[in-house]
């Protein structure tokens, strides 16, 4: 087999500027072949590119005219991002690989998944938080001899079909059938699954494992993994935004009288490098702001749990806005909807009573962060996701 | 940006790469042959079936010197005990696994193994010998770990195989303390 990227690295050896271009286009044409078959290994070749953070394209395979040749502009622009991961950022490490490796092309595959895998946890936390959790749910069920690998990869994958027994010829159920199971799980495990920290995950983990005991009892004797994490995440996403539309009315396409928005300007969509950065870039100025705020230890630990609270609150309900917003009730004004206010005060171990003033201050540190942004310019350290932010918080009690 | 332009910009970013990592390895290669130094980067025989690089971290302070390294991966998924060598630094990026150290004497080291440096400061400041010793997880985020499959699966696959096929040629840690003298605190200039 040819080593075309191995060739590609090693082109750019004893400090050559300029590598032949035949060789560059070898190894992109490669590159897109690996890179697609990842996502259609991943089940991503059916989700929308902003779940990986392109915004360009409601789907992979959509072609655009560019006034010379059709181009598919989402593949393209994740292509180019995924070049630069593996063969711009990491070219050091690929390069000093060849010191004990004749080919480094298996090397390249990997640096392509990790790359995936970065992307779906920094663009789509909920989907790769579901995946996760599910995933150590049916792990432990294996441990646990009450679940089988029937087919598929053992390492558990979309592909993979597991059943509870695996001395008989079982076929997996279909999938509309785990839809309905998977929405009734979601009444249970929501917001603990999207929204639980710490030890917390562990619990969830474990009530997810029970879920799945009781399978059985539904008739359900064997399943695809793909055919019940994809309805799973599918249900939480719609009812984790209806919470959101709840607590802030926030929906698509408009801002609620009631709720105050800080928009970020997502209208006009440059690149979504710009993008991040942008929204990154006003969390880390609130941040600062916050931890020179004059206040007791305890109200700046509640306000900074909120800021993460509201944070993952903005990115999970990314794809309904189409844009990414910090939404806080207008003047600290609590809305009717007390169910889940009480929820977030459960969730952070705050007094309910607390959270209009909570809110109140934090709206102001948000507006000066803001205002302080176009003279601080860029704040944030690149590797700082909100996801990143978000599990920087410690257990809430 | 139109498709060409594009390519032409690559080209020209993998370039800057490229000379960007032949400074490293001129300036490793000038070094010539050394005791090893904190933040020096090694490849093993041993471990090259895997994405790993060993990063010397600490050494016995006489001449028959054990050498302690830990695995370093590009991976940038990151566990609790891990530290991530920024993109700036002349070898970044690189996931340090800090949980995976390996003592090997220090003739196992040669010259031609020597493949890069992370920058000494950046060692000194963010790989404490302590941290090597017992890696601290933040309770809350070794659960984040514990639930996070694609992190706990690389973490098996990668430095914890790495540092059980290394370990086959490892010495024993030296039991009095007081006399080792940590790299980062000697100076071999």
């Amino acid at each position: 087999m040819k080593r075309i990227f191995t060739e590609y690295v090693r082109s750019f050896a004893g400090g050559k500027a300029q590598p032949d271009e035949e060789e560059f286009r070898r190894a992109w044409a490669a590159l897109r072949s690996v890179l697609v078959a990842e996502l259609r290994n991943r089940g991503l070749w059916t989700c929308p590119p902003s779940y990986l953070g392109i915004l360009e394209g409601g789907t992979w395979q959509e072609n655009q005219h560019d006034g010379t040749m059709w181009r598919q502009d989402a593949l393209e622009d994740l292509l180019t991002e995924c070049y630069v991961f593996v063969f711009v950022t990491r070219f050091g490490s690929l390069q000093r690989q060849l010191v004990v490796k004749e080919n480094i092309d298996g090397l390249v595959l990997l640096s392509v998944r990790n790359f995936l895998f970065e992307r779906q946890k920094k663009f789509d936390p909920l989907g790769y938080r579901i995946f996760g959790l599910l995933r150590s749910a049916i792990r432990d069920a294996l441990k646990l001899g009450k679940l089988a690998v029937l087919e598929g990869d053992p390492a558990i994958r979309n592909d993979t079909v597991l059943g509870f027994n695996s001395t008989q010829q079982l076929q997996p159920v279909s999938p509309k059938m785990l839809d309905v199971i998977t929405e009734e799980w979601n009444d249970d495990l929501l917001p603990d699954m999207i929204a639980a920290w710490g030890k917390g995950q562990r619990k969830v983990v474990e009530r997810l494992c029970r879920r799945l005991d009781l399978l059985r009892e539904r008739n359900v004797h064997a399943f695809r993994f793909k055919d019940i994490v994809d309805p799973l995440k599918r249900n939480a996403r719609a009812k984790w935004n209806s919470i959101l539309s709840q607590e802030f009315g926030y929906a698509e396409g408009q801002d609620s009288a009631n709720v105050r928005v800080l928009d970020l300007n997502r209208t006009e969509p440059v690149s979504d490098f710009i993008e991040r950065q942008s929204f990154l870039s006003l969390v880390a100025a609130v941040r600062k702001v916050l931890s020179t705020y004059q206040a007791t230890p305890t109200t700046k630990r509640q306000l900074g749990d909120l800021l993460d609270l509201l944070i993952s609150f903005a990115v999970a309900s990314d794809e309904v806005a189409g844009r990414t917003k910090i939404p806080i009730p207008r003047g600290g004004e609590r809305r009717s909807s007390a169910p889940s206010n009480r929820e977030i005060a459960a969730m952070l171990g705050i007094s309910r009573n607390r959270l209009p003033r909570l809110f109140e201050i934090l709206g102001q540190l948000i507006d000066q962060a803001r205002s302080g942004q176009s003279v601080e310019g860029d704040v944030i350290s690149k590797d700082e996701s909100p996801q990143d932010l978000a599990t920087q918080r410690k257990t809430v009690q | 940006m139109n498709e060409d332009r594009t390519h032409e910009c690559l080209i020209q970013l993998t370039a800057q790469a490229a000379t960007q990592h032949e400074g490293m390895q001129r300036e490793v290669a000038e070094d010539g042959a050394h005791e090893p130094m904190p933040g020096d980067l090694y490849v093993f025989l041993e471990t090259a079936d895997l994405p790993v690089e060993w990063m010397v971290v600490e050494l016995r302070g006489d001449d028959s010197q054990k050498v302690r390294v830990v695995p370093t991966d590009s991976n940038p998924l990151m566990g609790p005990a891990d530290k991530s060598v920024p993109e700036d630094d002349p070898s970044g990026p690189l996931s340090v696994r800090s949980g995976f150290g390996v003592w090997l004497p220090g003739s196992a080291l040669s010259h031609e193994q020597r493949v890069g440096r992370v920058d000494r400061a950046w060692v000194d400041r963010h790989l404490p010998l302590a941290l090597i010793d017992e890696p601290t997880m933040d309770p809350a985020v070794a659960t984040e770990y514990l639930v996070d499959p694609e992190l706990n699966d690389w973490i098996e696959s990668v430095p914890a195989k790495a540092q059980a096929l290394l370990s086959s040629q490892s010495l024993s840690p030296p039991q009095d303390k007081t006399q080792m003298v940590p790299l980062h605190a000697r100076s071999f200039m």
